[in-house]
C-alpha cells in the first residue's frame, strides 16, 4: 500500500508577521490542522483489465473536465466512483498492457487538467492482486 | 417591460453619441429585449419513466450494465391553442448525482436515504422564460450518464446524445397518439420540424453530438439550432449547417480552458456553402455553474460551488475572476441574466424564425439590458453564401502571408513576428511558448482529450514597434464590388503576454480602404468596437511554485467595421484594405478571418 500526505494546497505569500501571530496565538488550531492523505488502496486484476483504487482524504470533484491519472509519463482516463459512490474514491482503469508499460517506481498523480492535483507517491507494482492485510 | 425599452433606448442614445453610428444607435434603440417575459402564462410539468428505463448503447458493455433515467421538466404554454409550438431541448452536464443533507455523491440510482440532485430543474428561469414565448421547453435529466460516462471511450457524449433522441421520440409520441403521463394533451401541439437544442458543459458536446446522431437517423428531427454552453470538446465533432452559439464563460473554473471553442472556430470553412451562421459569446466574468441555480451555492445544499474558487489555485486572488476588491465577477443573479437574453434570443431567433435580436449576436447591437451586464463580446461567421460572405483572407496557411483567399497580394511593412501559428503543420502549434504558458489560457489550441494530436485556429500573429506599420490585402480585379455588404469584419485578440501592449490598456489601429481612383477612407476600430481590450487576469504567479492562473486568456472576437463608416470611396471598386498601427506606439495582435459581409441593410 502506498502512501503519501502533503499539507494544503499551494498557497499564496503569508506576511511573516500573521505568520508569527498564528504561531503564538493558533499553536494548538495548527496542531490539529489535518494533512492530505492519498493512497493507492489496491490493484486489481478484474477479467483482462488493471484497476487502480485511489482514495484522498480531499475530494475528488464531479467536474466536466478530464480527469486524468498520470503514471510516469503516461496518461489514464477511465474512471468510475465506487459503488457507494463517495468522491474520496477513484478507480482508474488500465488495460493490462498499459499497466504492463508502467514502471515500478513511477510518479503517482491524478489531476484535471494541467492544474495541481492529488499526489500518490510512487508506483509499487508488488500492490498487484495483494490481499488487504 | 417599459422600464427596458426605456433602458435600450438609453443605451442606443449612448452608443450614438460614443461612435456617432447612428445605425448601431437606432438597432439598439428599436430591439425589443429577448429577456422580456412573453405573451403566454406558462405551465410545468414533468415526466418520468424511472431511474433505468433507457441503456445507451455503449453502457451496455459496462459490467453491470449502466441504466439511465428518463425524467424531464416541461414548460409550455398553459393555452396551447395556438399550436404547434416549436420544442427546445435542455441537456445539463457533469455533477453530482445524489445527495443526503449536504453531502454529495456520484452513483446511480442512489441508494435511499439518497436522493437525486435534480440538475435538469437549474435552467427552469430560462426554459419558463422561453415557453412564455410560445415554446416547449424540455430540460432532461441526464445522471445516470454522469456515474458512468468516464468508463466509456467518449466520456459519455453518444449516450447523451442517444438519450436526447429518446426524449425527442417520446415528444414524436406524446404528439401523434399521446401517452403517459400526459395522455392526449400534447397531440398535435408540438413542432417537430423546428426544434432547438442546448446542451451545459458536456451536455453541451452531447447536443453537438445529438446533431449528427439525428442526422445519421435520417434527420427524423429536424433541429433548427444548436447552443452549447460552457462545453467539453473531448473528441472535436464538428457540425455544418445548423446555426450556432457558444457562450463561453471567461472566468470558467471548470472547463477552464473554453475547449469549446473549437466547434466554431472547425466549422467555419469545413463544408463549402454552409449556410448557417455561426456565433461565439464570450461573457466576461461568468464562471461554469452558475448557469444552473442547482449547482450554484446558497440555492442547492449539495454538490454545488463556485467553480472559479473551488478548483482555480489561488483563484480568489485573481483581479477579474477572483474576489479581491475591484473584481468583475459577475453575481449569479447577472450570469443567469446572460442566459434569459441569450438562450432565449437564440432560439427565438433560429427556431422562431424572429429577425430583432440578430444584431445582439453579430455585435452589432449591445448586449440587452436582460443581459444586466455589457461585457459580452462575440464572434460571428456569416453564411458562406457570395450573397452575405467574401472572404478576404483566411489566413489558413503560409501562402495566406503574401497571397490571401481572393488571390490578391498582401503586404506589411514593419511588422515582427509575421507568421502563422495555432494552425496544421509547419506552425507551431501554439501561439504562446507552452509550456510554461497552460493551453487554457489559448482556448484556440487547446487539446482535445481522445483527439490530442488535432490542431486548432490559424492565427495571423505580428507586432509592431513603431506606429508606420502596415498589414495590406489587395482585392484582385472582379473582387472589388463590396457595394452590396454591410461590412467589414475580421477577428482579433490583443497578445496579453507581448510586452509591446500596455497591460490593462486597450489596443487599437485603423483600417483604410482605397478605391481605384486612388481615393481612401479611414476608420478606427476603436469607433467600432471594444474586441481589442488588454484580456483580464493576472499574469505572472502568484508566488514561485504555483501554477498559472486560466486567465488571461486568448480569445479571438469579430470587430466588426459598417463600410458606411468609408465616406468618399467607391465601393464597387475598392482596390486594397490596409490596417494602419497608427493609432499605439506599439502593439501586438492576433487576427483571423478577414471578410466583407452581410447584405446591406434595407433602408
Amino acid at each position: 500500500m502506498t502512501e503519501t500526505s502533503r499539507g494544503t494546497r499551494p498557497g499564496r505569500p503569508w506576511p511573516w508577521p500573521l505568520t508569527l501571530l498564528l504561531f503564538l496565538v493558533g499553536l494548538p488550531a495548527l496542531a490539529t490542522a489535518q494533512p492530505e492523505v492519498n493512497m493507492i488502496k489496491s490493484i486489481k486484476t478484474v477479467r483482462s483489465a488493471v484497476e487502480l483504487q485511489l482514495t484522498s482524504s480531499r475530494s475528488f470533484g464531479v467536474r466536466n473536465a478530464l480527469v486524468v491519472l498520470r503514471i510516469g509519463t503516461q496518461k489514464f482516463t477511465k474512471s468510475r466512483s465506487p459503488e457507494d459512490g463517495s468522491l474520496n474514491t477513484l478507480i482508474f482503469t488500465l488495460t493490462a498492457d498499459e499497466f504492463a508499460r508502467t514502471a515500478p517506481g513511477d510518479r503517482v498523480t491524478v489531476q484535471y487538467g494541467d492544474e495541481p492535483g492529488w499526489d500518490f507517491g510512487t508506483l509499487d507494482k508488488r500492490l498487484l492482486d495483494k490481499k488487504a492485510e | 417591460m417599459r422600464r427596458n425599452l426605456r433602458v435600450y433606448v438609453l443605451a442606443g442614445l449612448a452608443l450614438y453619441l460614443l461612435v456617432g453610428d447612428w445605425r448601431a444607435a437606432i438597432v439598439s434603440a428599436q430591439l425589443p429585449d429577448p429577456g422580456d417575459l412573453g405573451p403566454y402564462d406558462v405551465t410545468r410539468e414533468e415526466y418520468n419513466f424511472g431511474d433505468t428505463a433507457f441503456t445507451p448503447t455503449d453502457f451496455a458493455d459496462l459490467v453491470p450494465p449502466a441504466r439511465v433515467e428518463v425524467l424531464a421538466s416541461v414548460h409550455y404554454p398553459t393555452d396551447l391553442s395556438a399550436a404547434p409550438f416549436p420544442l427546445v431541448l435542455f441537456l445539463h452536464g457533469r455533477h453530482p448525482t445524489c445527495f443526503r443533507e449536504d453531502v454529495a455523491f456520484l452513483q446511480w440510482p442512489c441508494t435511499p436515504p439518497r436522493q437525486p440532485i435534480p440538475s435538469y430543474q437549474g435552467y427552469d428561469y430560462a426554459t419558463e422564460l422561453l415557453a412564455s414565448h410560445g415554446y416547449i421547453v424540455v430540460s432532461i435529466s441526464a445522471n445516470g450518464i454522469n456515474a458512468r460516462d468516464n468508463s466509456v471511450d467518449d466520456y459519455g457524449i453518444l449516450a447523451r446524445a442517444e438519450l436526447i433522441q429518446h426524449h425527442l421520440d417520446l415528444w414524436a409520441q406524446f404528439n401523434s397518439t399521446g401517452g403517459d403521463p400526459f395522455g392526449t394533451k400534447f397531440v398535435g401541439k408540438v413542432d417537430l420540424n423546428n426544434v432547438g437544442t442546448l446542451g451545459h458543459s458536456r451536455g453541451g458536446e452531447g447536443v453537438v453530438r445529438h446533431f449528427l446522431f439525428n442526422a445519421a437517423q435520417g434527420s427524423p428531427y429536424a433541429i433548427k439550432a444548436v447552443l452549447p454552453l460552457a462545453p467539453s470538446d473531448f473528441n472535436r465533432a464538428v457540425i455544418n449547417n445548423v446555426p450556432l452559439a457558444v457562450l463561453l464563460p471567461y472566468c470558467d473554473g471548470d472547463v477552464s480552458d473554453l475547449q469549446g471553442v473549437h466547434f466554431f472556430d472547425d466549422a467555419r470553412y469545413n463544408v463549402p456553402g454552409d449556410r448557417a451562421p455561426k456565433h461565439t459569446l464570450l461573457v466576461m466574468g461568468a464562471n461554469h455553474n452558475f448557469y444552473n441555480t442547482i449547482w450554484t451555492p446558497e440555492i442547492f445544499p449539495a454538490g454545488a460551488v463556485n467553480d472559479w474558487t473551488a478548483f482555480v489555485v489561488n483563484g480568489d486572488l485573481d483581479p477579474h475572476c477572483g474576489t479581491v476588491p475591484g473584481n468583475q465577477r459577475l453575481t449569479a443573479e447577472q450570469q443567469r441574466g446572460t442566459g434569459q437574453a441569450y438562450f432565449t434570443g437564440f432560439f427565438r431567433t433560429y427556431v422562431g424564425g424572429e429577425s430583432d435580436f440578430l444584431a445582439q449576436f453579430t455585435g452589432e447591437a449591445p448586449p440587452p439590458p436582460s443581459a444586466m451586464t455589457e461585457q459580452i463580446v462575440v464572434s460571428y461567421h456569416p453564411p458562406d453564401d457570395p450573397l452575405v460572405r467574401r472572404d478576404v483572407n483566411r489566413l489558413l496557411s503560409a501562402t495566406n502571408l503574401t497571397s490571401n483567399t481572393l488571390g490578391g497580394a498582401v503586404t506589411q511593412t514593419g511588422l515582427t513576428p509575421y507568421d502563422l501559428c495555432g494552425g496544421e503543420r509547419p506552425q507551431p502549434r501554439h501561439c504562446l511558448p507552452t509550456p510554461p504558458q497552460p493551453t487554457a489560457r489559448q482556448p484556440h489550441t487547446t487539446p482535445s482529450a481522445s483527439v490530442p494530436q488535432r490542431r486548432g485556429l490559424s492565427q495571423l500573429r505580428m507586432g509592431w514597434d513603431a506606429a508606420s506599420a502596415t498589414y495590406q490585402n489587395e482585392l484582385p480585379a472582379g473582387a472589388g464590388n463590396v457595394s452590396s455588404y454591410f461590412a467589414l469584419p475580421f477577428r482579433a485578440s490583443v497578445n496579453f503576454l507581448d510586452s509591446r501592449n500596455p497591460s490593462a490598456v486597450p489596443q487599437d489601429f485603423s483600417v483604410t480602404l482605397t478605391d481605384g481612383a486612388g481615393n481612401s477612407a479611414t476608420a478606427r476600430v476603436r469607433d467600432w468596437s471594444a474586441a481589442l481590450f488588454f484580456p483580464p487576469g493576472q499574469i505572472p504567479r502568484v508566488s514561485p511554485g504555483t501554477p498559472l492562473f486560466p486567465v488571461p486568456k486568448i480569445v479571438l472576437n469579430t470587430i466588426r467595421i459598417p463600410l458606411s463608416a468609408f465616406m468618399k470611396v467607391d465601393l464597387t471598386d475598392i482596390r486594397t484594405v490596409r490596417f494602419d498601427f497608427d493609432q499605439q506606439p506599439t502593439g501586438a495582435l492576433l487576427i483571423a478571418d478577414i471578410a466583407f459581409a452581410d447584405a446591406v441593410h434595407p433602408q
